[in-house]
């Protein structure tokens, strides 16, 4: 049984016949199941949960990529398979999913081909992407085993990352091929801001990988509280620790993905 | 210096490597099975069972030990390299060296013991170590 959600701005007049295509290739397809459509009263993890009770096993979001990651944190924790249908802009995540926009993703999700994916958990909090602290860097410590890493004043951004996907914005590096979906590890960056000098003012082009480290589990230290934003949409206070949770969520991906895995 | 074989294992996320830039500062036991490049400050103790590379703006205080290094920054503590030890002309070591081939550039400082060791083939276990 599928549960199919309908995020928010899809609520848009402009929207209507894409969704009225996508209903009908899932009735063409078979996997029809319950829709529903978000709004701002209703929060996502409630319906799911109360929908998991009635036996779903398998969420559709239909939306964006921070749609797809709201429902993350409780896919993880009941064990479903999520899968998602794209519309509109800052569909970056699905296109490394190999999910195509709009009713071509429907085909995706009838093939139901499904990766597992490593999860950062930070105490009840898992997270898909990655973690970032962007603000008092030099007030924060980073333990990873015996090391003890500390960022200088040149560090304009610490993230961890579980699973890295090209968007504008994020310069890949060597480091970020290190991303493999299901290698039980995540990685530790610290990026530096690049420059560009022009003839009346610097511009800042974006940040670039200088340090970077591998392992299962890092503990961020400071002595203040300091904001930590998991997936760009939840933010968590220092100190913390972060551990990967190794092959904890089914996705449901498509042929064209990105994304390495090591096995199924 | 990254052989064809360890690029393979870094793109495949099989070996661990490491990156130290300039805008972190490091204290403990760096253990890596992967290669390990430095531009930072480092101190405690650097170990890897593949490659070292040092570059010219870094310090390290701390005990090296890895199969190959290349070596351009400032070096305090000892250094044992199972095959091959190259010094630039920037680099500066403090602390004796173990290794089984040393090239030194023209310009580079060292102050310390030398010893050459035998070359460790890549398949053999630590025998040679033992020996020496």
């Amino acid at each position: 049984m599928y549960y199919y959600l309908y995020d928010t701005y899809l609520s848009e007049g402009k929207y209507d016949k894409v969704i009225d295509r996508i209903k009908t290739r899932l009735l063409d397809l078979d996997i029809n199941g319950k829709h529903e459509k978000l709004t701002l009263l209703k929060n996502t993890d409630e319906l799911v949960s109360d929908e998991v009770k009635r036996g779903i096993s398998t969420v559709v979001m239909i939306g964006n990529d921070k749609s797809f990651l709201k429902l993350v944190n409780i896919g993880a924790r009941y064990g479903l398979t999520l899968g998602m249908i794209p519309i509109g802009d800052e569909n970056y995540l699905s296109a490394a999913l190999g999910i195509p926009k709009e009713e071509a993703a429907c085909d995706v999700i009838a093939a139901r081909k499904v990766l597992k994916f490593d999860l950062g958990k930070i105490k009840d909090n898992y997270f898909f992407t990655s973690l970032v602290i962007d603000k008092n860097l030099q007030r924060i410590s980073i333990q990873k085993d015996n090391l003890k890493i500390t960022p200088s004043y040149d560090a304009s951004e610490v993230e961890i990352c579980n699973f890295f996907y090209e968007k504008p914005g994020n310069i890949p590096s060597a480091a970020h091929d290190k991303c493999v979906i299901d290698d039980g590890k995540m990685e530790l960056m610290v990026k530096v801001m690049v420059k560009e000098t022009g003839w009346l003012r610097t511009k800042t082009i974006g940040a670039k990988v200088d340090s970077a480290f591998q392992g299962p589990k890092f503990e961020i230290k400071s002595f203040e509280y300091l904001p930590v934003v998991l997936d760009e949409i939840k933010v968590v206070k220092t100190p913390l620790l972060v551990e990967v949770e190794p092959r904890k969520l089914n996705v449901i991906v498509g042929k064209d993905r990105t994304v390495k895995n090591i096995g199924n | 210096m990254f052989k064809a074989n360890d690029e393979d294992d870094y793109k495949n996320g099989a070996a661990e490597d490491t990156i130290i830039g300039s805008a972190i500062k490091v204290e403990g036991d760096l253990v890596s099975s992967g290669n390990i490049i430095v531009e930072g400050e480092v101190s405690g103790s650097v170990k890897t069972d593949k490659d070292l590379r040092i570059g010219e703006k870094s310090k390290i205080t701390a005990e090296v030990s890895a199969r190959e290094a290349f070596i351009a920054g400032k070096v305090r503590g000892n250094i044992t390299i199972q095959n091959k030890l190259e010094l630039a002309s920037t680099a500066e070591i403090n602390g004796d060296i173990v290794a089984a081939t040393l090239i030194i550039a023209a310009g580079a400082v060292f102050n310390g013991k030398c010893t050459m060791a035998e070359r460790r083939v890549a398949a053999e276990p630590e025998q040679t170590v033992a020996e020496e």
